[in-house]
C-alpha cells in the first residue's frame, strides 16, 4: 500500500512536470474502471488471461523453474481450442470441455520441450522458453494463414468456433464471461495442488532447496518436468479460454503479451495462487484505466504507459526482491554441484 | 606466556549493565564485560546465550536499551559500525564478507583504496597487504584471487582487513567453525602473536577445547546473563561446561556394551570421484552390525563426504558395492534406499538436511511425505503433518519451534534436532550420522549423543562420521580411520586412544592393525 502511494506521488510529480493536473488523470486511471457495469466488465474480462498466465508462471516458479514461454503456449493453446471449436460436432458442454482440455494438453506438450531440456540436459529454461515462443507464435500464425485459414476473410484468422462452444457471458453490457470463474477455480486448484498434495510438496521443496529434495528421495528432474507440464497446461488454457470466451476464433497476434504480464502478476502475488486473483485484478484495472485515460484525456499514449509502468514497478518491487532472493538461494545451492567451488 | 604483569593488564573495553530486549527475548540482561590489553578473552555460552548480541552491541550493530560502554576509560556511544571502527574495534563475522572475484589486496583495501591520482593504486594495495601480513604474521598472497584461496586464508584476509582499518580490539565470531584443525591451530598462533603486540581479542566460541587452548580469560554467558569470568589457567573444561549449561555435562557418554548382531551395512571396496573428477574414495571396506556404532575418524577431505554420499545415493559409485541387510543397493534410488531402511543425518544441514525457507513441519516430513501416516494416495494431510511435527518437536525438545515456524529462524542446534528427529523417527535399520553435532551447543551435543546410543540399543546399525575425534571416541563401539579414501585401520572403541588414531589420521602409519 505504501509503495502504491509512493508510486502515485512519483507519477503525480511527472504529470505536473509535463503540465497536467494529476488528479483527474488518476481518477480516470483508477476510479473510472469501476464507474459503470460495462467498465467493470472490461476489467473482469482482462482479468481472466492475466490470472491464468500468473498461475502458469507461478506453477513453474514454485519448483524453481522460470517458464517465460507462456506467451507461446497460450498461442498454441488458443489454436487448439479454436480447432476443437470449429471441428467437433457435439453438445455445447462437451465441446467446451474438450476444447479446454485440448488447449491445456497442447500447452503442456509444448512446455515439455524446455522441461525435458532443463530436467535431463540442464539447459537453461529461461533461454529455451523465450526462444520457443517464436516457434509457437509463428507456427500458430502459419496454421491460420495456410491450412486452417478461414475462407473469405482478409486476415489471418481461423474459422469461427461453433456458437455452442462459446463460454457464457454474465454481464450483459460487457464481454465478461464465465471463464473468470474457471480461472478462479484454477487458482484454488493450484493452491490445493501445491499445498495439499505430495506432488505439490515435492514441487515446492525442489524449488526451495533442490538438494534437500534430492536427499529426501524426490526425483528432482521428474518434479521439474511435472512443474513445467502444469505450467504449460495453464499457459495453454490462457489462450483456450480467451478463444472460447472473447475471440470465438483464432486470430494471429491476438495476445497483447498476456504471457509476459503473467510474470508481473505472479510477482505481484508473491507466487501465491490465492493472492493471484487480486494481483490480476489490480493489473486489469491499470490496463483498463490506461485505455480510458488514452481515450478521454489529452495525455499521450506514451505518458500513460509510463504511469502504468511506474505503478507496477513500485508495487512489484517488493515481490521482485522476493523472486531474486529465491533465485539466488537456488543458485547458491546448485553452484557447488556444477563448479566444484574453492 | 599467557599471563601478563598486573601493571600491563590495563582495561581497554568496559561494558556495564548492558541490556538488550528483542521481541520476546531478553538477549542481554545487565551484562558486565571487560577486556584487557594484550589478552585473548573467550566469550562462551550455548547457542542463544547472548554472546553474539553483546559483541554486536560493542561493534555498533545493535543499540542496547541500557548500559554504559567505556573504551580506554572514556564513555562512548557506538551507534554504527563506523563508530566502532573509529574507536579501533574490528569484527570478523562468521560469514566472510569478501568479493571472490577480486584479489586479496583489493579486498583488503576496499573502502580505503590507495590512489595514484584518480586511479586505483594496485601496487600500493599489494604493498600495504604485504606489510600488514609481515607485521602480524598472517601469511596471505596479495595477488591471489579470493575465489582461489582456502577458507583459512580468507579468514586471514578478513582479520587483516580489520587491522588495515586500525583495529586494536578484534572480535572474532566463531572463527573456527569453518576451519580444519590445522587451520585452527594456525589461527591461534596468529591471535597469540597479535596480543603480544598489544592487541586485544574477543573470541566468541562454544568449543571448550579452543577456549582452553587459546584464551587468557573466559567469560561464560547463559540465558542472556553473565555467569562469570575466570582465568583460563585456573579453570577446567568441566567447570566451564557446568557454567555454560548450569549442570554437569557428561563428556564420557555412559552406555552399555555393544552387542553387535548380524551385519546390516557392508561397504566393499567402494570407489568414487569427487567434484573435480578425481578419485576421492579408493576402495573403502568395512561392516557395521546390528546394535553397533561404527565411527569413522579422519581429517576432513579424506573421502568421508564421498563415502556418505555414495552410501546414501547422492553420488555414484565407480567401483565396489554397498549392502544393506542383504540387498545390494549401490544402484538404488534415494527413495528405494530409504524404503529399505536407510536414514541419513547429512553433514551439512543447510545443503542437504533442510530447507531454511520451508516450515519445520515441511522439513520434518521430507522423505516420508508420500506415504502413511502423512499422506494417503496423493493427498498430503495438513493436520497429520502438523501433528507429526508436534510429536517430533516434543520428543526431541526442539526449542522455539512450532510446526509452521520457518526452519531458517531456528538456531543451529534446534535445526539439527529437527533433522535428527526426522531421521530417527522411522525405525530405519541403518542410520548414517555425518557430523551429527557440528555447530551445535553443548547441551544439544549431549542430547544427540544419547539419542544415537538409544537408537543403537534399539537394534540399528549406526555409521558415525565425524571430524571431532572426541565425538568418535566417546560414542563409537568400533572405530575406522579413513585416510586417502580408504579405511586404513580399525580399533576397538573402548581401548582406542587419540594418539593412536591420530597417527593413522595424519598418515604417519598406514599399516592396518587387526581389530582387538
Amino acid at each position: 500500500m505504501l509503495s502504491f502511494l509512493a508510486a502515485l506521488v512519483v507519477s503525480g510529480v511527472i504529470l505536473i512536470l509535463l503540465g497536467y493536473n494529476p488528479l483527474p488523470i488518476f481518477e480516470l486511471l483508477l476510479i473510472e474502471p469501476f464507474r459503470s457495469l460495462s467498465n467493470i466488465g472490461g476489467v473482469l474480462e482482462r482479468m481472466v488471461p492475466l490470472l491464468l498466465a500468473g498461475l502458469a508462471v507461478a506453477a513453474a516458479f514454485r519448483a524453481g523453474v522460470f517458464n517465460l514461454g507462456v506467451e507461446g503456449q497460450l498461442y498454441l493453446g488458443a489454436f487448439a481450442a479454436a480447432w476443437v471449436g470449429f471441428t467437433l460436432a457435439a453438445p455445447g458442454p462437451v465441446q467446451i470441455v474438450a476444447a479446454m482440455a485440448f488447449s491445456a494438453l497442447v500447452g503442456a506438450l509444448f512446455a515439455l520441450i524446455p522441461g525435458v531440456l532443463r530436467a535431463y540436459f540442464n539447459a537453461n529454461e529461461i533461454v529455451t522458453t523465450i526462444m520457443l515462443n517464436y516457434v509457437a507464435i509463428n507456427l500458430a500464425s502459419w496454421l491460420v494463414t495456410g491450412p486452417f485459414k478461414a475462407p473469405n476473410v482478409g486476415s489471418a484468422d481461423s474459422e469461427a468456433i461453433a456458437a455452442t462452444a462459446r463460454l457464457g457471458r454474465f454481464l450483459p453490457v460487457s464481454r465478461a464471461h464465465i471463464g473468470l470463474f474457471i480461472a478462479l477455480a484454477l487458482a484454488v486448484g493450484l493452491y490445493l495442488l501445491l499445498y495439499r498434495t505430495t506432488i505439490g510438496y515435492e514441487l515446492r521443496m525442489t524449488g526451495a532447496n533442490s538438494r534437500f529434495a534430492q536427499y529426501g528421495g524426490v526425483s528432482v528432474p521428474k518434479t521439474i518436468l511435472i512443474a513445467m507440464l502444469v505450467s504449460g497446461c495453464l499457459g495453454g488454457l490462457v489462450g483456450g479460454v480467451e478463444v472460447l470466451g472473447i475471440q470465438y476464433r483464432f486470430r494471429s497476434g491476438f495476445s497483447p503479451g498476456y504471457g509476459f504480464d503473467g510474470i508481473t502478476v505472479a510477482l505481484l502475488a508473491r507466487v501465491e495462487p490465492l493472492a493471484m486473483p487480486l494481483a490480476a485484478l489490480l493489473f486489469a484495472v491499470l490496463r483498463s484505466g490506461s485505455s480510458i485515460v488514452g481515450v478521454r484525456s489529452d495525455v499521450g499514449r506514451e505518458v500513460v504507459d509510463v504511469l502504468q509502468s511506474i505503478i507496477i514497478l513500485f508495487v512489484t518491487a517488493e515481490g521482485l526482491w522476493y523472486f531474486v532472493r529465491r533465485r539466488r538461494a537456488q543458485r547458491e545451492n546448485a553452484a557447488p554441484q556444477s563448479s566444484g567451488g574453492a | 606466556m599467557t599471563h601478563h604483569d598486573e601493571q600491563r593488564a590495563e582495561t581497554v573495553v568496559q561494558m556495564w549493565g548492558v541490556t538488550m530486549q528483542f521481541p520476546g527475548v531478553l538477549a542481554n540482561d545487565a551484562v558486565d564485560f571487560d577486556l584487557r590489553r594484550g589478552e585473548v578473552h573467550a566469550l562462551v555460552g550455548e547457542n542463544g546465550a547472548g554472546k553474539s548480541t553483546l559483541m554486536k552491541i560493542l561493534f555498533g550493530l545493535h543499540t542496547p536499551d541500557s548500559g554504559v560502554i567505556e573504551v580506554d576509560g572514556a564513555g562512548v556511544e557506538i551507534r554504527r559500525p563506523q563508530d566502532a571502527i573509529n574507536l579501533g574495534i574490528g569484527m570478523v563475522h562468521q560469514h566472510f564478507m569478501l568479493i571472490p572475484s577480486l584479489t586479496v589486496a583489493e579486498n583488503l583495501t576496499l573502502g580505503i583504496e590507495p590512489r595514484r591520482g584518480v586511479f586505483y593504486d594496485l601496487e600500493g594495495a599489494v604493498r600495504i597487504t604485504s606489510e600488514l601480513s609481515k607485521r602480524y604474521g598472517l601469511r596471505v598472497e596479495p595477488r591471489a584471487l579470493v575465489s582461489s584461496i582456502s577458507v583459512g586464508q580468507r579468514q586471514r584476509v578478513e582479520i587483516l582487513k580489520t587491522l588495515a582499518r586500525g583495529a586494536r580490539i578484534l572480535i572474532l565470531d566463531e572463527p573456527t567453525a569453518v576451519l580444519t584443525p590445522q587451520e585452527t591451530d594456525e589461527l591461534f598462533r596468529v591471535l597469540r602473536n597479535l596480543v603480544q603486540q598489544g592487541m586485544s581479542v574477543v573470541l566468541i566460541t562454544h568449543k571448550l577445547r579452543e577456549v582452553l587452548a587459546a584464551s587468557d580469560r573466559v567469560t561464560v554467558m547463559r540465558g542472556g546473563k553473565r555467569i562469570g569470568t575466570v582465568e583460563t589457567a585456573e579453570s577446567s573444561a568441566d567447570e566451564l561446561a557446568r557454567m555454560m549449561v548450569g549442570r554437569d555435562v557428561l563428556f564420557r557418554v555412559d552406555k552399555d556394551e555393544a552387542t553387535p548382531g548380524e551385519t546390516l551395512l557392508e561397504v566393499h571396496k567402494l570407489g568414487a570421484l569427487d567434484e573435480r573428477g578425481l578419485p576421492a574414495l579408493r576402495g573403502a571396506t568395512f561392516k557395521v552390525g546390528r546394535g553397533e556404532i561404527y565411527g569413522v575418524a579422519g581429517v576432513e577431505g579424506n573421502g568421508q563426504s564421498e563415502l556418505i554420499e555414495v552410501v546414501t545415493g547422492l553420488r555414484r559409485a565407480t567401483s565396489g558395492w554397498v549392502d544393506v541387510a542383504g540387498a545390494r543397493i549401490e544402484r538404488y534410488s534415494v527413495r528405494r534406499r530409504r524404503e529399505l531402511g536407510l536414514a541419513h543425518i547429512p553433514e551439512d544441514r543447510l545443503t542437504y538436511g533442510a530447507s531454511a525457507t520451508a516450515s519445520v513441519a515441511e522439513n520434518a516430513a521430507m522423505g516420508y511425505h508420500y506415504r502413511r501416516p502423512l499422506a494417503a494416495w496423493l493427498w498430503l494431510s495438513r493436520g497429520k503433518l502438523l501433528a507429526w511435527a508436534n510429536k517430533l518437536i516434543r520428543a526431541f525438545d526442539v526449542r522455539g519451534a512450532r510446526p509452521d515456524t520457518p526452519m531458517g529462524t531456528l538456531s543451529g542446534g534446534n535445526m539439527q534436532k529437527v533433522v535428527v528427529a526426522r531421521e530417527m523417527s522411522h525405525h530405519a535399520r541403518v542410520l548414517i550420522a555425518a557430523q551429527p553435532t557440528r555447530g551445535v551447543d553443548v547441551g544439544a551435543i549431549e542430547f544427540i549423543h544419547r539419542k544415537l546410543i538409544e537408537y543403537r540399543d534399539q537394534g540399528a546399525a549406526v555409521l558415525l562420521v565425524s571430524a571431532e575425534l572426541s565425538e568418535v571416541l566417546s560414542i563409537s563401539d568400533r572405530i575406522g580411520v579413513m585416510y586417502g579414501g580408504r579405511i586404513v585401520a580399525e580399533f576397538d572403541g573402548r581401548t582406542a586412544t587419540e594418539e593412536e588414531l591420530g597417527m593413522y589420521m595424519l598418515g604417519a602409519r598406514t599399516e592396518s592393525r587387526p581389530t582387538a
